[in-house]
């Protein structure tokens, strides 16, 4: 049983390997692709089954014991997160299938696959990671296959994005590993157990030592999860991909950022107390920055996939500013929209590619009267918007919800407006999209294209019923949620 | 005495001079080339950082016979040293495929400054 916390990284991390080396032929690289995240899902459904209760799975890698050896931990937290980002994976998979072929020459069809499925080892790997040597080489693992998949599209556009975000990446990546290693150089332990037992008396005897780390942690993984002034790689990045792509960069790969923010300040740092003062504060107001900012830019774009880029800026900044409150309802909250941005943006991105890939239009002014051609799409994306606003009986509002409560039962009613003023900014860009999308006249009417075809329109629609579910009965999920938040918070 | 103190450890304060130096070309040089060269920089300085702090002196190295440590010595604890291998790794390739982007940038564009591709971008 306890090789199932390895398995989870070892599954999706064998199948990049096999994609490309058996999947050279026509649709054996997609087959082996969706066998692969299949196989990753069930894995994963397996461990939240036996975390839910309360009891956490311990991995040593080589049977290394701790201090020296690599630890993979999977408790609550990570199952819940490492079952929804697989299951959202299998919708993009399928999704993908009949989309990339048509951007993508043959060759570097397989490579997609492969890079896919590295960037979901990389981000199971940071949810279940013990220790900060396998931290940094798993964010390391999703920061480069995140790149990959931007550029494999071979195009200037694409490629510039690529390296903005590569180099970026870089600037991140030194950041971390200089936190690192100045945790270690007062610790002497990388292994999260040991350093939590450290890290008390070291905080008392070099407090601005730990104080620096952390900012150089904070700082690292603020940039790789896209936190407010650190965004500027997103927009170019997550509107060049391929829609498919998007969809998980978006969705997936710059909540990993935060997943480690999250589970480091938890197992390590709340040990301190100058800590516990400094970094939510310091994330909270970055958070109000991008929630605002994020949201007056996300008004001015006149391209459909830019704008969503710059509503991810905006639901980060959620995330982290419910974070800092550190209320175990608000941290609920945050959790759980992880999830419900994931499957929100997700969709998103996956039903603007379906247009994009039906009528090639991208561009917000030409989306008028779009229901009439493709209404199935359209409802996919209505309710990805009313999500987003967090409208009552989707998921978006019962996450804010806890949002909205935790922030309030921890004292903080300023966070608590900020919230409610940031979904206000939402419903003013995305709205706007959908009412002319269902009310407006087409341009040129008479070119009556059909709907996307099946294979495309399943994973969409799929994603749209589990947000639909998720909204009107959060009972189940919230109760998985309640011991992950209570893992996080060491209660 | 803090000059004494500085200069004992001067291979800690060479190293977070590297990673500024590194940091300030990456984010103020317009050339791609140039910045490849600024994060190379400034990986080698956290390298040389971390394999400072990662050393003990007077301690052995961590390679130990079928027993296990003899009693009476001390070593080196081996982690952060296969961090920086690690991270070695890591450094290579992103090097490589950062260089590999800008050739093909260079290919399709013909011109190697950020500004300028902004430009022909929009």
């Amino acid at each position: 049983m306890d090789h199932l916390a390895v398995l989870l990284v070892v599954i999706p991390l064998s199948g990049a390997f096999f994609v490309p080396v058996f999947g050279r032929q026509g649709g054996r690289g997609y087959r082996i692709a969706l066998g692969t995240v299949l196989l990753t899902t069930g894995c994963a459904a397996a461990l939240l089954i036996i975390t839910a209760r309360g009891q956490a799975i311990s991995y040593l890698v080589g049977d290394w014991p701790p201090p020296w050896g690599v630890e993979l931990r999977v408790d609550a937290f990570s199952a819940f997160l490492s079952f929804f980002f697989s299951l959202i994976y299998v919708a993009v998979i399928a999704f993908s299938a009949r989309d990339v072929p048509h951007d993508l020459n043959p060759a570097a069809l397989r490579w997609y696959w492969s890079l896919m499925l590295l960037l979901l080892a990389g981000l199971l790997g940071v949810a279940s990671a013990a220790d900060l040597f396998n931290l940094f080489v798993f964010t390391e693992i999703y920061s480069l296959a995140a790149c990959g998949i931007i550029s494999v599209r071979d195009r200037m556009d694409s490629l510039e994005a690529a390296l903005k975000y590569l180099l970026l990446s870089a600037v991140a990546a030194g950041c971390i590993l200089l936190g690192i290693s100045l945790i270690y150089m007062v610790t002497g332990h990388l292994n999260y157990a040991y350093l939590a037992t450290a890290l008390p008396d070291v905080a008392a005897g070099y407090p601005r030592t730990v104080l620096a780390a952390v900012a150089l942690l904070a700082t690292g993984y603020g940039m790789k999860s896209a936190l407010f002034p650190l965004h500027i790689w997103l927009p170019d990045a997550h509107s060049s991909a391929l829609s498919p792509a998007s969809a998980v960069l978006s969705g997936l790969a710059v909540k990993a950022g935060i997943i480690a923010l999250f589970r480091l300040f938890a197992s390590v740092l709340s040990a301190s107390p100058a800590v516990v003062r400094a970094m939510p504060a310091f994330l909270g107001v970055l958070a109000v920055g991008g929630m605002i900012f994020g949201a007056l830019f996300a008004m001015t774009q006149t391209d459909l996939k830019r704008m969503l880029a710059y509503s991810t800026v905006v639901q980060i900044g959620y995330i982290y500013l419910a974070f800092s409150v550190l209320n175990p309802v608000a941290l609920t909250g945050a959790i759980l929209h992880i999830v419900n941005h994931a499957l929100l943006k997700g969709m998103l991105f996956l039903s603007a590619g379906l247009i994009i890939h039906r009528t090639g239009k991208r561009r917000i002014a030409d989306l008028h009267g779009i229901a009439r051609q493709m209404p199935l799409t359209m409802i996919a994306f209505t309710i990805g918007a009313m999500g987003m606003v967090g409208i009552p009986l989707t998921n978006g509002f019962v996450s804010k919800w806890y949002m909205v409560l935790g922030t309030l039962e921890a004292g903080q009613p300023l966070a608590a407006v900020v919230i409610l003023l940031s979904s206000l900014l939402s419903a003013l860009y995305y709205f706007p999209l959908v009412i002319a999308g269902w009310f407006g006249s087409p341009p040129a009417p008479g070119q009556a294209r059909p709907e996307g075809p099946p294979s495309m329109l399943w994973p969409v629609l799929g994603m749209g019923a589990a947000c639909l579910i998720l909204g009107v009965i959060p009972g189940p999920v919230i109760s998985v949620l309640g011991e992950a938040a209570r893992v996080l918070l060491g209660r | 005495m803090i000059s004494l103190d500085l200069f004992l450890r001067l291979n800690y304060l060479a190293g977070i001079m590297l990673f500024l130096i590194g940091l300030h070309t990456m984010l103020t040089h317009a050339n791609l080339i140039k910045k490849v060269m600024g994060m190379n920089i400034m990986e080698t300085g956290i390298f040389l950082f971390m394999v400072s702090i990662g050393y003990a002196h007077g301690t052995l190295s961590p390679i130990m016979r079928r027993g296990g440590p003899v009693q009476g010595l001390t070593y080196t604890n081996p982690l952060l040293a296969a961090t920086v291998l690690t991270g070695i790794v890591i450094a290579v390739s992103t090097t490589a495929y950062a260089l590999s982007l800008i050739v093909k940038l260079y290919e399709q564009c013909g011109t190697l400054d950020v500004d300028r591709l902004e430009k022909l971008r929009s």
